[in-house]
């Protein structure tokens, strides 16, 4: 997060200050794309970059505060990732997600037990084992530092059951550290 | 394989559970990554250090597109020192030139019922003396009266008047209105009506058009547009429908 001086950044950015959008652009990417990997695996850097062009063709409208601009950014890249999901869906031509675990290192790696903290890429891919809603609502909680009501808005869900959502994906991740060796191996 | 064939992890949880539920804080601190895996509660040192690692500062792989991301800014984005623009729908800064969506949208719905009138009119005027003098009059309102250069053509081609002018009178009232449907968001609509005042090149073909009254219409349109015969009405819808073309074109 940017802090006390975003309201600066933006302002400079909108007026078309190139470092100042940097450093806007350097705050939000690592989380966007690793929701978009969760979202669409395989196509983070892509929708990553339709989300980054929809929000510098608008970014002298927008008008709030750092969450907010995350709010947004989030929420354009939800829409790119839908959108990108249909189409396919239409025409049929990928079966949706590969082994979501696939990134975690077996426990009998090598590299894996070399590694003592796990990779942020392979925490998100862990949740993203999670059922859909769930991992959607820890990730936008997590990777973009979004309120309960603003999740809630992004998603289209009250906020009790974002609340409800997050509770079942923490348990759920608990248990499944617990009992998965795959996985506890690689934690 | 537990009962009914199904495997445990597929199973509904039964209650037990073998993490404890967390409490609404621990929930929201976990999940802000304010809680270490030494922290936290019970069962609960994996999920914060997976959610602390979800959060992790950026590996130099995710920031490398940042040359490609400022190159987009600088050819979308803003342009240097302009002023930022008033937040709002759709594209605040086309509509903030032009009039309110439903206005101007009223005045098309108008135009396109001027143009039915007006198609309808000439349809009538050309219909009546179709067994006598027809050559001379049908020949002559398709080129003016719609303000379209394209109905003249076929008007020019047939000289039995009925069909000749019918036909070529309908399109330009569907398209225009197709026409004023799609430009209607920017705002080059209304600076065409703004400019419009009748200073235009329509003119000339009005009068070769019409027979009756070759030299009023630049000067009676306004006053008398209440009292004026049929015929009469559709010449002011005519015109505005010339001019969105170079505004757009602009």
């Amino acid at each position: 997060m940017i802090g006390p001086s975003f309201e600066a950044v933006l302002d400079a950015a909108a007026g078309g200050d190139e470092a100042a959008f940097g450093s806007l652009w350097r705050d939000v990417q690592p989380g966007l794309l690793r929701y978009l990997d969760a979202l669409a695996p395989g196509a983070a850097e892509d929708l990553a970059s339709e989300t980054w062009l929809r929000i510098v063709q608008s970014l002298d409208r927008f008008r709030g505060d750092e969450r907010a601009f995350r709010g947004w950014v989030f929420t354009v890249a939800r829409h790119r990732a839908v959108d990108r999901w249909r189409r396919r869906v239409r025409r049929r031509d990928e079966l949706v997600p590969a082994d979501a675990l696939a990134g975690l290192p077996a426990p009998d790696d090598p590299a894996g037990a070399a590694v003592d903290a796990i990779s942020s890429r392979a925490a998100v891919a862990l949740i993203a084992t999670l059922p859909p809603d769930q991992a959607e609502v820890v990730l936008l909680r997590v990777l973009a530092g979004l309120k309960v009501a603003q999740v809630a808005a992004i998603t289209g869900k009250r906020p009790g059951n974002v609340r409800v959502l997050t509770h079942r994906a923490l348990r759920r991740l608990a248990e499944r550290l617990a009992t998965d060796d795959r996985v506890r191996g690689a934690v | 394989m537990g009962p009914g064939g199904v495997f445990p992890a597929e199973m509904p949880e039964p209650g037990r559970s073998l993490v404890d539920p967390l409490d609404e804080n621990t929930a929201e601190r976990l999940v802000a990554g304010r809680v270490s895996p030494d922290d936290a509660p019970p069962g609960y040192a994996g999920v914060a250090g997976v959610l602390q690692a979800a959060a992790a500062p950026a590996a130099p792989e995710e920031l490398a597109g940042q040359a490609a991301a400022l190159a987009t800014f600088r050819a979308y984005g803003p342009r240097p020192g302009a002023r930022r623009r008033p937040p709002g729908r759709g594209r605040p800064h086309d509509w903030a030139r032009g009039r309110p969506p439903g206005r101007a949208r009223g005045r098309l719905v108008a135009l396109a019922l001027a143009g039915v009138v007006a198609a309808g009119g000439l349809w009538t005027a050309a219909g009546a003396p179709s067994p006598a003098g027809l050559p001379s009059r049908a020949g002559a309102p398709p080129s003016g009266g719609s303000g379209s250069g394209a109905p003249g053509t076929p008007g020019a081609s047939g000289a039995p008047g009925l069909v000749t002018q019918a036909r070529p009178m309908t399109p330009p009232v569907t398209a225009a209105g197709a026409n004023a449907r799609a430009p209607a968001r920017p705002s080059a609509t209304d600076p065409s009506t703004r400019n419009g005042g009748g200073a235009t090149a329509s003119g000339p073909s009005h009068h070769g058009a019409k027979q009756h009254r070759p030299g009023k219409p630049p000067k009676a349109r306004p006053k008398s547009k209440p009292e004026k015969p049929k015929p009469e009405t559709p010449r002011p819808a005519a015109e505005p429908k010339d001019k969105p073309t170079p505004g757009h074109q602009r």
